[in-house]
């Protein structure tokens, strides 16, 4: 187990540190915070983390603290602990409060669903039939019959007219990560923008939903 | 809930930042006297020898008397006297700090004191400068704003983002949505064709780097 | 219920936004093509009769407008908020209309006529009228003025704006109270406040 450890401490800290899972968790965190839909649930990066946050807990158990280097050691084991599970907290409060705002828009769409962890999806059916149940009463069950739907506004509806979805026309602030040239703001392509990797952009969120998924982009 | 980052979150995310501190304390019994942690190795700690820890272990050992926190090198007073007459210089172009350095620069004046020296209040003072200078370019920049753009804002540091988003991107949403009814006509039912034709297009360089 | 007349129903939208709600609660001046029967008092409850003639003249919220101009029932007029009148004021200086007085939902509406079909299009009033007031008061949001000054412009902005000039001041006040700690700095600020207040700059 030295070697790898040896080959860590022979690189600069900010290397060592900037490779983390904490580091791609609090990126993950920012890009949810700042975009304006729910983005892809990052279980493979979740389940590492806990993972680790499990080892380093069962680590800190285990470790003798009768003495000052042990005491001195378990502290700051503590200390990163509690920075991870707040990282990851605020993660999933993040993406719950998402998910309750667009919450009829998400189970509309196949393909935002496929963006929840399986617990999430459990608890956006559960809320959407929890606050349907209660507007049925308080409200639609009190309506006309071709009014009473949950996500048509009335029969003649030619769609699910009631959603409340995520404006994806909105600003948001975007770091470019690696040079990817030119792309298209409009579909025309008449307007142009160029990424260099370290620009720092407010533009709209549509024209760099794919490259954010695809990293080329990280939200600020 | 907020849908935005507070500044203690950004702070937060700060603490992530490396900086130099000189331990007093070695760990002989964990090897190479460093520390495993979930964000990486730390270490090695061997008395007196300067190494590199982010902020929070930095300040953690401080509290505890294990290390003394180095001063920086870009929180001088030569580097940002150098950095305020650089943005003082340049309308156009935002001077690269580092992108937490008023978060860091909070931290180490409440958790490093002693860093600075007799040197402290003139480092505060030319920090709390730089921001004030930096923040009036923005809102200068945020003065020409005439509709729908994208803007660079290169080097603008996390609290400088953060401060102006909620009002800036609001700003852009707005004259985007105006905008679409310049352009086009209602589409009717079909709303898919709607999406992005609208603006006229500007490119507006709040400063470029 | 509202037939998609909101201004966020141009994409989807946010079906619950309270704003939207209420912007269609805007009365606009309509005269009728067609007479209708038996309507006259629920939409006006001061009319002398039962029915509504031809060519009459009434006043409807926005949101009953589509299904009824889309029916060929109606025809829309420009509110006066958006009339001649108002384009000589916003030319002569937007930046001192109150907007709050002359419709609150200033932008919201224009955007709802604009996406019912057969209304008047105000497009090019209130882009330019936003344009020049976005220049003249709304970046004041992060300026240093004074308490009053704040205070006067936020009673002149529309509910879109003051969302937006609260915003923009909102955040300064949290950098400020994370920086300078201690008392915030009241995001709207009083007159009294300011004097029992404190210090709004001191370190600690």
């Amino acid at each position: 187990m030295d070697d790898p450890l040896i080959s860590q401490l022979l690189s600069p800290a900010e290397h060592v540190y900037g490779e983390s899972d904490l580091v791609l968790m609090k990126k993950a965190y920012i890009n949810e915070k700042a975009a304006p839909e729910l983005l892809e649930y990052q279980s493979d990066l979740l389940a590492r983390l806990q993972d680790q946050v499990h080892n380093q807990e069962d680590t800190v158990a285990n470790t003798d603290s009768s003495d000052a280097e042990g005491s001195l050691v378990r502290a700051i084991w503590r200390l990163e602990l509690a920075r991870a599970k707040h990282l990851l907290r605020a993660y999933l409060r993040t993406r719950l409060h998402k998910l309750e705002r667009h919450v009829t828009a998400v189970l509309d769409d196949p393909g935002m669903q496929a963006h929840l962890s399986p617990l999430e999806l459990q608890y956006a059916k559960d809320y959407f039939i929890k606050t349907g149940l209660h507007l049925k009463d308080a409200v639609t069950a009190h309506l006309p019959e071709e009014f009473n739907s949950l996500v048509r506004q009335s029969n003649v509806s030619e769609g699910h007219d009631m959603l409340s979805a995520p404006d994806l026309d909105a600003h948001v602030f975007v770091r470019v990560l690696e040079d990817r040239g030119a792309i298209n703001l409009d579909p025309e392509g008449d307007d142009v923008v160029e990424l260099n990797k370290d620009d720092l952009y407010v533009i709209r969120y549509q024209p760099i939903r794919e490259l954010l998924k695809d990293k080329w982009v990280e939200l600020v | 809930m907020d849908p935005l980052l507070s500044p203690y979150e950004l702070e937060f995310f700060a603490e992530d930042e490396i900086v130099k501190i000189v331990p007093n304390f070695s760990l002989p019994t964990f090897s190479h006297s460093a520390i495993k942690c979930i964000g990486g190795v730390f270490g090695p700690f061997k008395p007196n020898i300067p190494v590199e820890v982010p902020i929070w272990l930095a300040v953690a050992l401080q509290k505890r008397n294990n290390c003394r926190i180095l001063q920086p090198e870009w929180l001088n007073t030569e580097a940002l006297q150098d950095a305020l007459d650089q943005e003082k210089n340049t309308a156009a172009v935002f001077q690269r700090l580092p992108f937490h350095y008023l978060e860091i620069s909070k931290i180490l004046f409440v958790h490093a004191k002693e860093a600075f020296g007799t040197d402290l209040l003139k480092v505060k003072e030319l920090v709390g400068d730089i921001c004030k200078v930096r923040l009036s370019k923005v809102n200068a920049g945020l003065q020409v704003l005439q509709g729908p753009m994208t803007v660079k804002l290169n080097n603008l540091s996390a609290a400088e983002c953060n401060v102006i988003r909620p009002f800036f991107q609001g700003a852009l949403d707005r004259f985007h949505l105006l905008a679409s009814m310049e352009t086009t006509t209602y589409p009717g039912n079909d709303d898919f064709e709607n999406e992005d034709l609208n603006a006229q297009p500007q490119r507006h360089m709040l400063a470029t780097a | 219920m509202a037939a998609g007349a909101g201004p966020g129903s141009r994409k989807g939208g946010d079906y619950y936004s309270l704003d939207a709600v209420l912007a269609e609660e805007t009365l606009i001046p309509c005269i009728f093509k067609v007479g209708s029967r038996g309507v006259g008092r629920a939409l006006d409850p001061s009319s002398g009769s039962e029915d509504v003639k031809p060519r009459a003249a009434a006043e409807l919220p926005l949101w009953m407008l589509q299904p009824l101009t889309s029916r060929e029932m109606l025809s829309v007029k420009v509110p006066r908020w958006y009339g001649e009148k108002m384009r000589r004021k916003i030319q002569a200086g937007a930046g001192v209309e109150n907007l709050r007085l002359r419709c609150p939902y200033f932008y919201n509406v224009a955007l709802a006529l604009h996406s019912i079909d057969g209304a008047p299009s105000v497009a090019d009033l209130v882009i330019s009228t936003f344009r020049s007031r976005y220049k003249e008061i709304l970046t004041k949001a992060h300026a240093n003025e004074s308490a009053k000054e704040m205070v006067r412009i936020e009673a002149l902005l529309s509910i879109e704006e003051a969302a937006l000039f609260n915003a923009g001041r909102a955040s300064v006040d949290a950098l400020n109270r994370w920086r300078f700690g201690g008392r915030a700095v009241p995001t709207r600020p009083s007159a009294k406040r300011r004097l029992d207040g404190g210090s709004v700059n001191g370190t600690r």
